[in-house]
């Protein structure tokens, strides 16, 4: 049986920098690019990622499991995320290089090159979707999608009560889907 | 509801077909270094079973290494005595001091070894033997010209046992004895030593069958310079004939043995 987040978490409270390592590798992708995603920027993303790593170590001492390891990891890469917009005023970057496009496309589309085209332009317009999302419903759908917290972890993580979470991850959803379907 | 759901469930995998971009690897191994250097900083933390336990522990560990050092300190002086030095040390033991009877009551060392010849008297060819490692052993342990008479052997220092003349007559009582066979001058008693001589000697008590016959032919240990105090003691006892048996059996043991000119009169028959 796996070991859970905050079981690992406890151990390394205890001292066992191997757990903390375990704990990281399950949660570095996510946070990654729910940080890279939503400030949309690679060099901020960077650094908030870090820092936000930074806190969990130095709160390790202070942990109790009241709640999932991913809610507390997320409330502090929120808490950053917020402290930076509030610091920078709202920038519409692209998140990706224009050199450098979304690679991942389905395996049926590889074979053909204009069903290709068409699922990168898909992806490219859905990122752009997804990055006209206004800063809460952003981090609302990416919490859903990088973290796997449900609607009341997402209230929790962003400081608001359940029925805004949902309210928030619904109008996120219909405009992304919206701007699929208008393709 | 179901549309809404499955809608949700074509958004979720339109996201996950974008690059799933990562972290960069100097990043990883920065943040995963600190959080060793973290853990790394502070000691583990203790188990509490053991903190509470921690205290009488330590004690109980302390006490039960006081005891065994004690206990090895008080054991070895006996046991890390090997071979000659061993031997000479448990000959010296009886003639120096009392050790407590069987009965609780305090024996003289001397007369118990004495008893204990009476009771197994050596031969005579067993005398002479040991009378030769007499000698060699005065030899070996006299000090060499210009060495100071006040140096004594280490083991009796450490132990603070008093060596007999038996032994090491030359290094503990030089001026009783000549410090080498060769010279031949003859040794004077001094009053002091002489007194020392009686003093040594347990005859306050009556002097039983037993060890009328054993001063008669004395012990092997026994010096000379004793053997001869105890000749004149018999003598000034007026037990001539015991007196007479032990010149007699002096000058059978030590023929050579330059008898002092102060003694000379005290020991012959008056």
């Amino acid at each position: 049986m796996e070991v859970s987040d905050e079981q690992l978490m406890l151990a390394y409270r205890s001292g066992d920098a191997g757990a903390f390592e375990t704990l990281y590798a399950r949660h570095r992708g996510g946070l990654y690019r729910f940080v890279l995603r939503s400030v949309k920027e690679r060099g901020s993303a960077e650094e908030l990622f870090q820092d936000t790593w930074m806190r969990v170590i130095d709160a390790r001492a202070r942990y109790a499991p009241q709640a999932r390891f991913a809610t507390w990891l997320y409330t502090i890469a929120h808490n950053r995320l917020v402290d930076h917009w509030r610091k920078k005023a709202p920038v519409t970057v692209s998140l990706d290089d224009p050199d450098d496009p979304p690679e991942n496309v389905s395996a049926g589309a590889a074979s053909d090159p204009a069903r290709q085209a068409q699922a990168r332009q898909d992806l490219t317009r859905f990122l752009a979707a997804l990055e006209a999302l206004p800063d809460a419903q952003r981090a609302a759908f990416l919490l859903r999608e990088e973290a796997g917290l449900s609607l009341a972890e997402i209230a929790q993580v962003t400081g608001i009560d359940e029925e805004a979470a949902k309210s928030r991850l619904r109008y996120a959803m219909a405009k992304l889907r919206e701007a699929m379907d208008g393709a | 509801m179901a549309p809404e759901r499955d809608e949700e469930i074509a958004l979720s995998r339109r996201y996950r077909e974008i690059d799933r971009v990562e972290p960069a690897g100097a990043i990883d191994e920065a943040i995963l270094a600190a959080a060793k250097r973290a853990v790394g900083e502070r000691p583990r933390s203790v188990r509490p079973g053991w903190r509470v336990w921690r205290v009488p522990v330590s004690l109980a560990a302390v006490l039960v290494l006081s005891v065994l050092v004690t206990t090895q300190l008080r054991e070895r002086p006996e046991s890390e005595l090997t071979g000659e030095s061993a031997e000479l040390l448990k000959k010296q033991e009886p003639v120096i001091g009392h050790v407590p009877s069987s009965t609780g009551v305090s024996e003289p060392r001397e007369s118990r070894a004495v008893s204990e010849i009476a009771a197994n008297p050596p031969s005579s060819e067993d005398l002479r033997e040991r009378g030769r490692r007499a000698a060699a052993t005065r030899a070996d342990s006299a000090p060499r010209a210009g060495e100071p008479f006040a140096e004594k052997p280490a083991r009796e220092v450490a132990t603070g046992v008093v060596a007999s003349t038996a032994e090491v007559p030359s290094a503990a009582a030089p001026a009783l004895l000549p410090a080498s066979p060769g010279n031949s001058a003859p040794v004077t008693l001094a009053p002091s030593a002489k007194r020392d001589f009686a003093r040594a000697a347990p005859i306050s008590e009556p002097v039983s069958t037993a060890d009328q016959a054993t001063l008669s032919e004395a012990s092997p240990r026994e010096t000379p310079e004793r053997w001869l105090a105890r000749i004149v003691q018999l003598r000034d006892e007026g037990r001539s004939k015991e007196a007479d048996e032990g010149l007699r059996q002096f000058r059978k043991r030590y023929p050579d043995y330059p008898i002092p000119e102060n003694l000379r009169e005290k020991l012959l028959p008056r």
